[in-house]
């Protein structure tokens, strides 16, 4: 007898035996048997989900050996590292509005060096740009926050932010600057971006200054964006200058009038708060003030288009009568200039615009810089004033001590 | 293919729905080979079905009871049980026959010859088959009953009797030499 045919004949077997099957009235019986048995063991309450269900789900379609030794574990390793992701992403998730000096503002940076580090790894520079201007967008958020919170450190909260910012900025400058070279076709929008990213910045800022941040000095961090951005601009230009291939006169056109249009922004701006401070301080009532000894107030006010100086120095050991029209006509006249400081920016910007107009772009830079520095010393100027009129005005002068020198304005404009 | 995917689908209504529909349809599926598998073993119509129905029973507990066991196969885990419950019944009457030992009452029982009213019914080359194959040990006994006869692959086998598929394979090899032997010396 072959194999085969023994085989065969094995397989037969039960088909030949009836012997070997069960009685099929038997088998009925037993069923109908079975089913009351186990309908009995059913309860009502639906089993709970379980993880592992899904897992049998899939095993119903997969065959048995693909499913332990491929699909198991490539479905337990995405499984772990999904977890670990959303888990990761869920504490970062959580971390979005930690603010300077928060134990979570740790973490916040850490994904943000995660992100920095996995961006300078696969990301193109124009991407890196784009990321450190969210950064440093994030950073005059803080800072805002920090000073609307009111917190008793809120000064140097808002300084840890404003330096950070301040990094950021410099760094997404630098990065900007290497884009001009490797990714040419994208520098306009990228310039356009940061453009925009610097006007919000300056306006965040100057909202947190507002929300009573007089320790809080962030014309200095204001100063930091805008010198960036105008840099920038002039990089772009000077591009164009060298080879128009790269960025076409309309683009380097365009960039430059967005430029001069902020700077007209700011300047009007910087005008108005130093009328408004006019007329509070034309406002304010004229007394007498009990100064204690060794106080100095000296205004120095050199910076503006006029090159006089006033000063009012009291030095005395004992203390001194100091009337408040002296120190409200010393202000004023602060104010008055920085007043005329504005006009004179917006002249120079129309100035700009009209080289513009002459495809004269590098110097029409040129004069925006003078009149963005010019009216950022006369919003400063402004801002110091803003505050010894506050201070006249809540009667801090007369309850000593006081500092022992009180300097408006310290820098001086050739 | 289809089958199979069937078979699973149904596996998971039991365990997780616990369905009795369609533990119902696998008991259709199953009803026969199981009691061919323990009627083989024993030899009584009887206790082949009273054993049969309690397997089934035994796997529907067992099944809605430790839904998170992982179960690869069904065929396996249902013939695991048969065999489990025929090594018991065979215990069990041990100790009622307490001279002689579990295994000799196996062997007695499994070697048990196909007699009487069942005899007649069985004829020619199948009858010898059935005779020959019941002289053999059980290991071989088990091994032809599921691979050849009930045609469950080399894999399920192994999972039943608790082997690798390659001991099986050899186990399966010398089974069907030695039946052949036995055939032909007859």
């Amino acid at each position: 007898m072959s194999n085969i045919l023994l085989k065969t004949q094995l397989k037969t077997i039960k088909e030949k035996n009836d012997r070997l099957n069960p009685d099929s009235v038997w088998v009925a019986r037993n069923r109908e048997k079975l089913m009351s048995q186990i309908n009995n063991t059913v309860s009502e309450d639906k089993p709970r989900f379980r993880f592992d269900y899904v897992w049998q789900a899939i095993n119903i379609f997969v065959p048995g050996r693909l499913a332990y030794t491929v699909v198991r574990p490539v479905a337990v390793f995405t499984l772990v590292g999904a977890i670990a992701t959303s888990g990761w992403i869920a504490s970062v998730g959580a971390t979005q509005n930690c603010l300077p000096g928060e134990v979570c503002y740790g973490v916040k940076l850490a994904a943000e060096k995660t992100q920095e580090l996995v961006t300078s790894v696969a990301g193109a520079k124009n991407q890196q740009a784009q990321m450190y201007l969210e950064f440093a967008t994030r950073r005059a958020k803080e800072v805002k926050k920090v000073i609307e919170n009111k917190e008793v450190d809120a000064p140097q909260r808002a300084a840890e932010a404003m330096g950070k910012l301040e990094l950021s900025i410099q760094t997404a400058n630098g990065v900007i600057k290497e884009v001009v070279e490797t990714e040419p076709e994208k520098i306009v929008e990228v310039v356009k971006g940061m453009q925009e990213t610097a006007k919000d910045i300056n306006q965040t800022l100057t909202d947190a200054a507002e929300q009573g941040g007089k320790e809080v000095d962030v014309a200095g961090t204001k100063q930091i964006v805008k010198d960036s951005s105008l840099d920038i601009v002039q990089t772009v230009v000077q591009k164009n200058q060298d080879d128009s291939g790269v960025v076409s006169d309309e683009d380097a056109k365009t960039i430059v009038k967005t430029q001069i249009d902020v700077a007209m922004q700011d300047t009007g701006d910087m005008k108005s708060k130093a009328e408004d401070a006019v007329k509070v301080l034309e406002a304010t009532p004229v007394t007498s003030n009990n100064l204690p000894s060794d106080v100095v107030v000296s205004v120095s006010s050199t910076i503006l288009i006029s090159t006089s100086s006033i000063q009012i120095s009291v030095s005395s050991t004992t203390p001194v009568v100091l009337p408040t029209s002296t120190i409200k006509d010393v202000l004023g006249d602060v104010n008055k200039q920085a007043i005329a400081q504005g006009q004179e920016s917006q002249k120079t910007l129309e100035e700009a615009k009209v080289l513009v107009e002459g495809n004269h772009l590098l110097e029409a830079i040129g004069k925006v810089k003078n009149a963005t520095q010019a009216a950022e010393q006369a919003e400063r100027t402004v801002v110091e004033v803003k505050k010894v009129v506050d201070a006249v005005n809540s009667g801090v002068l007369n309850s000593p001590p006081v500092s022992t020198t009180t300097t408006i304005i310290t820098e001086t404009k050739k | 293919m289809k089958d199979v995917m069937n078979e699973k689908l149904l596996l998971y209504k039991v365990r997780i729905k616990r369905d009795p529909e369609a533990y119902g349809l696998l008991y259709d599926l199953y009803v026969k080979k199981i009691y061919r598998f323990i009627f083989f073993k024993i030899s009584s119509r009887e206790e082949a079905e009273d054993l049969t129905s309690e397997v089934f029973l035994k796997a529907w507990n067992y099944l809605v009871e430790n839904s998170e066991q992982e179960i690869r196969s069904f065929a396996s885990f249902i013939y695991r049980i048969a065999r489990n419950l025929v090594v018991d019944f065979y215990r069990e009457r041990a100790k009622r026959l307490p001279e002689s030992s579990l295994d000799a009452v196996v062997e007695t029982l499994v070697v048990e010859d196909v007699s009487g009213e069942h005899q007649s019914m069985i004829s020619g080359e199948v009858e010898e088959i059935m005779k020959t194959l019941k002289k053999m040990k059980l290991e071989y006994q088990e091994a032809v009953l599921l691979h050849y006869i009930e045609e469950l692959s080399a894999g399920e086998v192994a999972r039943i009797l608790g082997k690798s598929q390659i001991n099986v394979r050899v186990t399966l090899h010398r089974a069907l030499k030695k039946l052949k032997e036995l055939l032909e010396n007859k």
